[in-house]
């Protein structure tokens, strides 16, 4: 499989429509990446033109370090699978499985070997003689997905293909798509608006939005160091809680609740002096709630109790804003009860007011 | 308001039997839900209690009172449809005031009351700046909403809302679904709520009705039937990842009684729990068989065996969840999805297992598992 990479993508539309904006990334052989971001980010064009389905406005797309810009889809050997299956109706699940080596003039005795191995990779060998429509929607998606990787393509394109799931079919699917990427070694690109589905699958995220990249980095890294508010706050379910605050020092933040203000220590600051506007973040499952007062918490009241199975979710209000918190079942507490608020030191964020960007730099 | 009772319901379409002796209560002020797949007929059981549609057999009682014969607009409900159905030719702001104006509501409310509600309901929903679009100019999530206020801005003697918050994206859902909530308990409103989507359920009902293929298969408070479920079917619509379910047999020797799905996948069972999984086995082939459920987050993992209790597989695949991970182990016919706070496991490494056997459920086998 080959590396794909971005060097100043420009995809600009009926002249002045700008969908993508100089995006440059690198996606390496073997690597799992998703392209991250809500609709109208600009993730969708990028797939299009890594698939050669769209003319590159400006800058250049590179696999193995040659640039492809004028290699037709067939010839960059592309691999696309969509969220809706496209199978063929009227043949069975092997002359599904077959068609692109076919297309391709593979003689009968070398498709059969490769159909076999794919349906065997996928599970797929007890319903090779069945149509499409004996087919759950689990073994359809399947198929999908063995007839897009059948051919030994550079790269394998996924288009949101779980998003119409139920939900327990998606997490065992989740398991085979990253199991088939690990066993293949291929190179994987993934575009989703979901961020769980991103963050599932992906070793690395390209997290987009209004056509421009925000920020590129391993999964865990983007959750613990997002580059701005708007990615701190596309990643993670539920979204993270954001307070308005004001710096005292490089490591101390005045927070402004509904009972005057009280002051949070935090990781150091970078790129701000005391005094400026920030916006302060930690994520409902960082938040620590006390039943009693605590020095530096602030003090509101639990507004709303959600059992959602394997936790709650508390709602309370702070200075006009609500907030969320995940506790485990076993925290007891009732609505209209007073609680007080905090978070570890290196559980809160920081966000310049103005601009987004964050304030926290990785160590 | 108005408490809702269905009794006995039945509903036929010639050979398909869509409801099939359905009965249950809501109670004055209760949030009560039809959770179940689709094609369960969740969206059947409102459309009777709505009048759009007629039993076959069986009674509906709002508010004390046998309705059957009423027509839907004498029975004072409120529906709204997970296809939105809007007025293309109105705004938004009409579309939501539409109920107030209709020839029932007419000399009730005063223009200033009707704007006063649309306002209020559109500033709940998050929508206040679309009041004047066309429908067609909205988003589904938007759309959803509109259809959603429109429903709420009466005061009728119940809600039938069917998948009302389906549409919108994830975030947008979970904020949704809490102004729903304190929306109900505000106003102390009798709603009736369909959805498959169980953290919905969960999180909004006070009590839970799951349906599965027209037949009632447990009522309960969201609390049991998460903790408690009647059967694997229940069990399986709610949680994410959901359950695991394996089959097994159940081998007795004089050191007590195990549990085994596969050569390398046998382990004990606690001798307090025996009773509870006898009640559960069947007969299969002159063997004894037990389906076993537990929770993703109630196994734990380890490169170094724990107890006797515990087995080893092969890491199939490692997906992550926030900074958890769940890590998938492949069986027979069935994945085992276990979730962990490290990631650090490759793809074909044994790790052992073990189950949290307090946690453990026994169930018969009421549907096929296999992946």
């Amino acid at each position: 499989m080959s590396s794909v990479e971005f060097r100043n993508v420009w995809k600009i539309y009926d002249g002045d429509v700008v969908a993508v904006k100089d995006a440059s990334f690198r996606c390496e052989d073997r690597e799992f990446v998703a392209i991250l971001g809500p609709s109208g980010c600009g993730k969708s064009s990028s797939l299009r033109m890594i698939a050669g389905l769209e003319q590159v406005s400006r800058g250049d797309i590179l696999f193995d370090d040659q640039i492809v810009n004028d290699l037709s889809s067939r010839e960059r050997n592309i691999a696309l699978a969509f969220e809706s299956y496209a199978l063929y109706s009227p043949l069975t699940i092997y002359g599904n499985l077959a068609y692109p080596l076919r297309v391709m003039g593979m003689n009968k005795r070398e498709i059969k070997n490769k159909v076999t191995a794919i349906a065997r990779a996928f599970e797929l060998e007890e319903v090779l003689d069945r149509k499409p429509s004996h087919l759950s929607g689990g073994q359809k998606q399947r198929v999908s997905l063995a007839r897009a990787l059948i051919r030994d393509p550079n790269v394998f394109l996924l288009d949101e293909p779980l998003s119409h799931m139920d939900q327990a079919l998606r997490s065992t699917l989740r398991a085979r798509i990253r199991h088939i990427h690990d066993e293949l070694e291929a190179t994987t690109i993934y575009v989703t608006h979901d961020q769980e589905e991103a963050v599932a699958l992906a070793d690395r995220m390209i997290v987009m939005n209004m056509g421009t990249i925000q920020q590129v980095g391993m999964v865990n890294e983007i959750y613990q160091y997002p580059a701005n508010q708007f990615v701190a706050g596309f990643v993670g379910d539920p979204e993270m809680n954001f307070l308005e605050g004001t710096l005292e020092s490089d490591h101390r933040v005045a927070i402004h609740g509904d009972e005057g203000q009280v002051s949070w220590t935090t990781r150091r600051v970078t790129g701000a002096s005391a005094g400026s506007h920030v916006l302060v973040g930690v994520r409902p499952e960082k938040i620590l709630i006390s039943l009693e007062p605590v020095e530096s918490a602030l003090k509101t009241t639990v507004q709303l109790i959600e059992f959602v199975g394997d936790y709650k979710l508390i709602t309370f209000r702070i200075a006009g804003r609500n907030l969320k918190a995940l506790t485990p079942i076993a925290f007891n507490t009732e609505e209209k009860t007073s609680i007080w608020i905090s978070a570890d030191t290196d559980r809160i964020y920081l966000f310049e007011k103005e601009s987004g960007e964050a304030l926290i730099m990785k160590e | 308001m108005a408490d809702v009772k269905v009794e006995n319901i039945t509903k036929r379409y010639d050979d398909l039997v869509a409801l099939n002796k359905v009965s249950f209560e809501c109670k004055e002020g209760q949030f009560f839900t039809l959770l179940g797949p689709s094609g369960a007929g969740k969206t059947t059981m409102l459309e009777l209690i709505a009048g759009i549609k007629e039993p076959t057999e069986g009674h509906v009682y709002i508010g004390g009172q046998m309705v059957n014969k009423l027509p839907p607009q004498e029975r004072n409900v409120a529906m709204a449809f997970e296809n939105y159905a809007l007025y293309s030719f109105l705004s938004v702001y009409d579309n939501i005031a539409f109920p107030l104006r209709s020839p029932k509501m007419k000399g009730l409310i005063t223009s200033s009351e009707e704007r006063q509600r649309v306002q209020e309901m559109a500033t709940l929903l998050g929508i206040e700046k679309l009041l004047d679009r066309r429908p067609q100019h909205l988003s589904g999530g938007q759309k959803q909403r509109v259809s959603l206020a429109r429903t709420m801005v009466r005061r009728p003697d119940v809600y039938l809302l069917d998948e009302p918050i389906a549409h919108l994206d994830a975030k947008l859902r979970t904020s949704t679904r809490a102004t729903l909530k304190e929306l109900a308990k505000e106003f102390g409103i009798t709603i009736i709520y369909v959805t498959h989507n169980y953290r919905e359920a969960l999180a909004l009902s006070d009590h839970i009705l799951i349906l599965r293929e027209g037949i009632v298969e447990q009522i309960d408070t969201p609390e049991n039937i998460y903790h408690v479920p009647a059967s694997d079917f229940t069990a399986k619509l709610t949680g994410d990842p959901p359950i695991n379910l394996i089959d097994g047999e159940v081998l007795g020797n004089s050191k007590g009684v195990f549990f085994s799905a596969a050569p390398h996948f046998s382990f004990p069972i606690a001798s307090e729990l025996t009773e509870k999984l006898k009640n559960a086995q069947w007969e299969e082939n002159d063997r004894r068989m037990v389906r076993i459920g537990i929770r993703p987050q109630d196994i734990k993992i380890s490169r170094e065996r724990i107890s006797d209790m515990a087995f080893d597989l092969p890491v199939y695949a490692t997906i992550r969840e926030g900074e958890n991970s769940v890590i998938t182990f492949e069986l027979k016919d069935v994945f085992l999805l276990v979730r962990t706070d490290s990631d650090h496991y490759k793809v074909g490494e044994k790790l052992w297992i073990q189950f949290d056997q307090q946690c453990m459920f026994f169930f018969r086998k009421t549907m096929d598992i296999s992946k």
